[in-house]
């Protein structure tokens, strides 16, 4: 690295300074939609009715109301419990078939591999759809039960597809080497590929965990017992309690102290959906560090 | 020599070569001609008798008089595509099977689709419909053609397996007395080999096998009038009528064109935008920065669609950010972007941009992470410019991730959702912004039919099913990258 | 005899609505005590242990199950029925209900379900719904019998077209509607010392001076609920309408096709052009026309009631004399009559609905005495007001007349505190929009929500479609009708509006719909509206 700065050359500076420029009205940008909405969490509900355009600042005082409504649900630490589990569980089977399956299907001169590869495939762009899916969930057992959240969504085909990309792309000489030494397909896989692949592999636990983070599709269909919901299925029942637009259709509907707070909630539930799976991510950095020698596992 | 004795393979072959092209005319003289159709016409009380050549001439009463039937057009390309393969393309195994398989598809559908059309379509009593025995028999042979085309692939597979095998002792100078393996031979010997690796593979196929291809049978209701009662497989069968309600409407093809303009843009512009945004990371030279950076721009991705849309509706208003942008430049009538067609597709890349720029990034981030810094070391012994390195080592790095997700991406391009949309688009815009599942969505309001949406649902996948077989193809020659 | 039962079910929805405008001149919001309904059930209806499964999309910030709502505590001490509550995830009511038809995994009872695929009908032929017409016709439900008898709007519209007897319809014994319609800014009326506007004539001075001496503008939305499609502001003045109308009550026509529809265009395009029709009005959310209504952007617009509330609040915290009047549909020359207006009847669209479960366990007979209970006087006021003594009481008001008063409050079924307002709070002792005999007046308002009803409600309405039922296969052919000119006419009223397109196409317009097979789908609703009629 030393040696590159000292070759940094005129262009190279002014990109340099370029870069960070742009970065830097880039974060500005994407940090936005999430401000908007925490800024919108603690304002006052009354002004927050009459708000539209952009928005910097809380609106009248800094009020705690919104949060003190969504976190008073006795539903909220079940529900965070439960996505823990499925996150878990579920992020941990995702990945014990992926990385078994991608380094299966990533090597060369099997007489199957490409077959099973069209096989996987072919199911990205036809599906049955959500009747016999439910009824196939019914036939085995698996309503109302944690598993029945889980096992359906084991294996997802563009995360294999990626990681399968990353594994096909680590030298055959390494594999080569490693057999010549006696060694068999798990401690290569072990050995080998999971240090030199662990950014994608980082990565790809990301989107399943985030999957799981923000899965509530399969549980509001498969389960019926609300102490098995995950988070983001009570903030939802939470988000459309308060949605008292539904029951204006029918027309009926005066005027609810309710009705005020239903905007604050709906930012608070954002917020306390959201920022949580956030933070997982910087902890992930690490995995991405550069300087992963191929030379040092060779040798 | 052994193998050699027998019969010669390839003139065994060559017969049943002969076999396809004459159960094919076959298949398709006994659909246009011994089909007969006796029925009554509703209005007029009269006795018909039309054959498969009426259909094919539109020579029939009602609506459709003078359009030819569809299922007709299909059976006569796919007994000529087969004719076709036979004769020029014999080793052409993919195009045979598919060209038998439509057949069968083609004459099986042809019954149920005017069985299904003869009241609204033809004014035809239905009750009093008969297909006499030609469209039994065109089924017969056109199952027999694809038994003989299958049959025919496994012989041809070991000559071509011999022919390959006698190349290579040739030019190795080897005399022949070498044995052809048998598929099977081949299959045990792989597997022998290679178990454990099957081994590893296997728990993710039996998760394929069960949740995918468990309930795949329900794409079938595409193809009937889906009702509760009857479930999947008992409801009544339509053929194709979905299809023809659907490319009937005066906005089918606006709405694919939309759709596949969308995807097209979000392609061309969404595709490239996180690999440039992972590049200049990647040169950033302050490790805790970039880390900011990266967690801060995959932070959109997790706002929600309604909350997205609202900010951005009010950007766009006459009186929003947009529009003070516009004042700026001078414009003192500035235009609300959401209300004109023209920047409707703008609007959306770019907020799609917006969302997903720092998300669909990461992946690229993590390639990166996974480039052999001996090369960069290489490069700049050798005096490569960071620019240089970039274009010499970088991107070659992550190639092939850039081809696997782009395949992928193709793959997508009919897939253009209605939840974004139905937020964004108004009657100002429609003509830009209505895509196929959008009209879906809204006839969908109108009266709830599964069949409909699963069947406007499986042309979008079979489209892109055919975009991602091409994409495959076309990066497996370009690139080595492929999905299979 | 149909002709004399329509008369007279005439003559009673307009007495009920000369007796709404009477409660408005003294005191708006009274209960009076009404004897509507029989009183018919044998109690308790069983003594035997029989628990049903009732479905409902269930969500409530302050009790959490229904069988906590006072109503139903009382009601299975007087029928002796349990009920077991089958909730569908919040947000996921529909797909849990076609999942459920499918596995055939069926309560007894579907509480206002989502709409069946193909049709209620359909929903019966698939042996999913019960058709209770012959329980009816054996007497099983006396309540409900004694109230199709009484009054020949209920005999005539509980039922389909064939005579089948599936939804349990909400019955409202004062139609507690117009709920959408015109607002004007009274403050803003006042300052300019207008009169509230009564003629197209007065809406465009008024809009006018409203734009030059407040900077307001008029806020319309033609699609949603509180918009033109829903309650036909400026369209009605024209005798047209975004969707389908039934011309002098007997002939189904297409709104936008009408001649009329024209000139409800060149108003708006006129109005757009000059500056006092919102320029956002095509893309607004529904968030943001709310946000418009509450701070003082529009000084006019069209709303439904159940957003007053709010917008008043915020906008008297923005401006301490924010005040709102609820305007009758504009006319082009004084004393002419629209006739079309945001319309509900005595029978309602919200229903439950029976399965064929009860008649599979042999419970039939209990299961339809017990919601035949929910149509009796005592069943009535029970789920309209909750249990007597524990939410309400009825008081003498001096004039000789027992008056509704709530106490809710002192009896101790809900802790006090700041937030327990009225419409927090009603979920735990009164029903909302359920199968059962409603008295619609029986919740707290604000006096602009009395106010508007009475003054939407001198509007004419008899053009207004009523609630025909197509069959399964006229519904799938409207649909694939309907889409394509439904898609057309959104976009090219926008485009007119905007002037993207010129008014002189109009012609082309109508041609184009026509040329849509426009005629076959007015054959259908035409004919549902005959059978509808004829009944």
């Amino acid at each position: 690295m030393a040696a590159s700065r000292n070759l940094m050359t005129k262009g190279e500076k002014a990109f340099a300074v370029f870069n960070y420029i742009f970065m830097t009205l880039l974060c500005i940008v994407c940090i936005y939609p999430l401000w908007y909405v925490f800024v919108c969490s603690v304002s006052d509900p009354v002004q927050l009715y009459a708000q539209r355009g952009v928005m910097w600042w809380p609106l009248g005082q800094w009020s705690g109301r919104g949060y003190k409504l969504v976190m008073e649900n006795p539903n909220i630490p079940i529900g965070f419990r439960n996505t823990l589990i499925y996150m878990g569980v579920g992020t941990l089977l995702n990945m014990t078939l992926t990385i078994m399956a991608s380094y299966g299907l990533s090597r060369k001169g099997c007489y199957w591999n490409g077959p099973i590869m069209k096989f996987i495939a072919f199911t990205m762009y036809f599906q049955g759809g959500l009747i016999p899916f439910y009824l196939m969930v019914k036939a085995m057992g698996l309503l109302d039960t944690y598993a029945g959240i889980i096992l359906p969504v084991a294996v997802n085909t563009w995360n294999l597809i990626v990681m399968r990309t990353s594994f096909a792309g680590i030298p055959d000489s390494l594999e080569e080497s490693a057999r010549l030494d006696g060694a068999n397909d798990w401690t290569i896989l072990w050995r080998i590929f999971f240090p030199l692949a662990q950014a994608t592999i980082a990565v790809i636990a990301l989107f399943y965990a985030v999957n799981w983070w923000n899965n509530w599709f399969n549980p509001s269909i498969f389960l019926s017992t609300k102490s098995k919901y995950p988070l983001q299925l009570v903030l939802r029942e939470i988000l459309l309690k308060n949605d008292t637009s539904s029951m204006t259709q029918i027309g009926s509907v005066g005027q609810s102290q309710q009705e005020q707070f239903r905007m604050l909630v709906k930012y608070c539930t954002i917020i306390v959906a959201t920022v949580p799976i956030l933070v997982v991510y910087p902890f992930l950095q690490r995995y991405f560090v550069k300087g992963v020698m191929i030379g040092s596992i060779k040798g | 020599m052994v193998a050699a004795r027998k019969a010669d393979p390839a003139k065994a072959a060559d017969w049943k070569r002969v076999l396809i092209i004459v159960l094919c005319a076959l298949t398709l003289a006994s659909t246009l001609f011994l089909i007969q159709l006796n029925a009554v016409d509703r209005k007029t009380d009269e006795a018909l008798s039309l054959t498969g050549l009426d259909f094919l001439t539109g020579n029939t009463p009602g609506k459709s008089a003078g359009v030819p039937h569809p299922m007709m057009i299909a059976a006569i390309i796919f007994a000529a595509w087969g004719v076709a393969t036979a004769l020029f393309k014999p080793d052409k195994f993919f195009y045979s099977i598919i060209s038998a398989i439509f057949l069968i598809v083609a004459v099986f559908m042809f019954r149920f689709d005017v069985t299904y059309q003869a009241k609204g379509e033809f004014g035809l009593d239905k009750d009093a419909l008969s297909f006499a025995f030609g469209w039994t028999l065109a089924l017969v042979l056109a199952i027999l053609n694809l038994a003989v085309v299958i049959w025919r692939k496994s012989e041809r597979t070991l000559v071509l397996r011999r022919q390959e095998l006698d190349r290579i002792y040739a030019s190795a100078n080897i005399p022949g007395g070498y044995k052809v393996p048998s598929t099977g031979a081949i299959i045990r010997r792989d597997f022998s080999k290679h178990w454990p690796v099957y081994l590893m593979v296997l728990p993710a196929l039996v998760f394929y096998v069960l949740w995918c291809y468990g309930p795949m049978y329900g794409i079938l209701i595409a193809f009937n009038d889906y009702k509760a009662k009857g479930g999947i497989l008992g409801s009544a069968w339509v053929g194709f009528q979905w299809y023809r309600d659907f490319f009937r409407s005066a906005y089918a093809w606006r709405t694919i064109r939309n759709t596949l303009f969308i995807s097209f843009y979000n392609l061309l512009f969404g595709f490239p935008a996180p690999i440039i945004l992972a590049l200049m990371l990647n040169e950033m030279r302050s490790i805790k920065f970039k880390r900011v950076v990266q967690t801060i721009t995959y932070m959109p991705y997790f706002i929600s669609l309604v909350v997205m849309c609202g900010i951005l509706t009010d950007f766009c208003s006459t009186t929003g950010l947009f529009a003070a942008i516009q004042r700026l430049f001078g414009n003192d009538n500035p235009v609300n972007l959401l209300g004109d067609a023209k920047y409707f597709r703008s609007v959306y890349v770019g907020s799609e941009i917006w969302q997903r720029l720092g998300w669909d990034s990461i992946i690229y981030l993590s390639a990166l992470a996974g480039i052999d810094q001996e090369q960069y070391e290489a490069a700049t012994i050798d005096g490569a410019g960071k620019f240089k390195q970039v274009l010499h080592v970088t991107l070659p790095g992550i190639l092939p991730t850039i081809s696997i997700l782009l395949i992928l991406r193709i793959g997508a391009l009919m897939g253009v959702g209605y939840e974004k949309i139905i937020l964004l688009y108004n009657g100002l815009t429609y003509e830009t912004a209505d895509v196929v599942s959008t009209y879906v969505y809204r006839k969908g309001i109108v009266d709830a039919n599964f069949s409909f949406s699963t069947a406007v649902n499986l042309f979008n996948s079979i489209i892109n099913f055919l975009l991602v077989v091409f994409a495959n193809k076309m990066s497996a020659i370009l690139t080595e990258n492929s999905l299979w | 005899m149909k002709k004399l039962a329509r008369t007279l079910s005439l003559v009673l929805a307009l007495m009920m609505v000369f007796a709404c405008v009477a409660f408005a001149d003294d005191d708006l919001g009274t209960i009076y005590r009404q004897h509507f309904g029989a009183d018919l059930t044998e109690l308790p209806i069983t003594t035997e242990d029989i628990t049903i499964d009732v479905w409902r999309g269930f969500s409530s910030t302050i009790m959490e199950t229904l069988a906590d709502c006072e109503v139903f505590k009382k009601m299975e001490e007087l029928t002796g029925v349990k009920v077991n509550w089958v909730y569908p995830p919040v947000g996921s009511e529909t797909d849990n209900f076609n999942l459920r038809v499918a596995s055939n995994d069926l309560p007894h009872m579907f509480s206002t379900p989502p709409a069946y695929a193909g049709g209620i009908e359909t929903a019966v032929e698939d042996g999913v719904y019960l058709d209770y017409a012959p329980y009816f016709e054996q007497g099983y439900t006396p309540n409900l019998k004694y109230l199709h008898e009484t009054y020949p709007e209920i005999g005539r519209d509980a039922k389909q077209d064939s005579g089948a007897m599936i939804c349990w319809y909400m019955l409202d014994y004062v139609p507690s509607s117009p709920w959408s319609g015109l607002w004007v800014r009274q403050d803003l009326l006042e300052k300019a010392g207008l009169e509230a506007p009564v003629t197209v004539e007065d809406w465009d001075n008024m809009l006018h001076v409203f734009k030059d001496q407040f900077g307001t503008l008029l806020g319309c939305n033609i699609p949603q609920w509180y918009g033109v499609g829903t309650n036909y502001q400026f369209a009605a003045t024209y005798d047209a309408a975004y969707g389908w109308i039934a011309k002098d009550g007997t002939t189904a026509e297409y709104g936008p096709i009408q001649p009329g529809y024209k000139d409800f265009l060149e108003l708006l395009h006129k109005w757009y052009e000059e500056g006092i029709l919102d320029p956002d009005f095509a893309t607004i959310t529904d968030a943001d026309y709310q946000a418009k209504m509450a701070d003082g952007t529009y000084g006019a617009f069209g709303s439904a009631y159940g957003e007053i509330g709010q917008a008043k609040v915020t906008g008297m915290n923005k401006n301490p004399e924010y005040k709102l009047l609820a305007v009758n549909m504009p006319v082009v020359t004084p004393g002419q009559t629209t006739h079309l207006r945001q319309t509900d009847f005595i029978v309602r669209t919200d229903y439950d609905v029976l399965t064929t479960r009860c008649v599979d366990e042999g419970i039939e007979e209990v299961v339809l005495r017990w919601k035949d209970f929910w149509y009796s006087q005592t069943g009535g006021d029970l789920c309209s007001y909750g249990p007597e003594g524990v939410s309400y009481e009825w008081v003498d008001n001096g004039n000789g007349q027992e008056v509704l008063k709530w106490i809710y409050e002192d009896t101790g079924i809900i802790e006090k505190g700041e937030d327990k307002d009225f419409w927090t709070v009603y979920p735990l002792f009164k029903l909302h929009n359920w199968g059962y005999l409603r008295d619609s007046t029986a919740y707290e308002m604000q006096p602009e929500v009395w106010q508007c009803i009475s003054t939407w409600g001198e509007d004419g309405h008899d053009w207004f479609m009523p609630l025909i039922t197509p069959t399964a296969e006229e519904a799938s052919d409207l649909a694939r009708i309907m889409t394509d000119i439904d898609t057309y006419r959104t976009e090219m009223t926008y485009k007119f509006i905007t002037g993207q397109e010129s008014l002189d196409n109009f012609d082309a317009f109508v041609e184009q719909i026509k040329s849509q097979d426009i005629e076959d789908a007015m054959e259908i609703q035409q004919a549902a509206l005959d059978r509808y009629n004829a009944r």
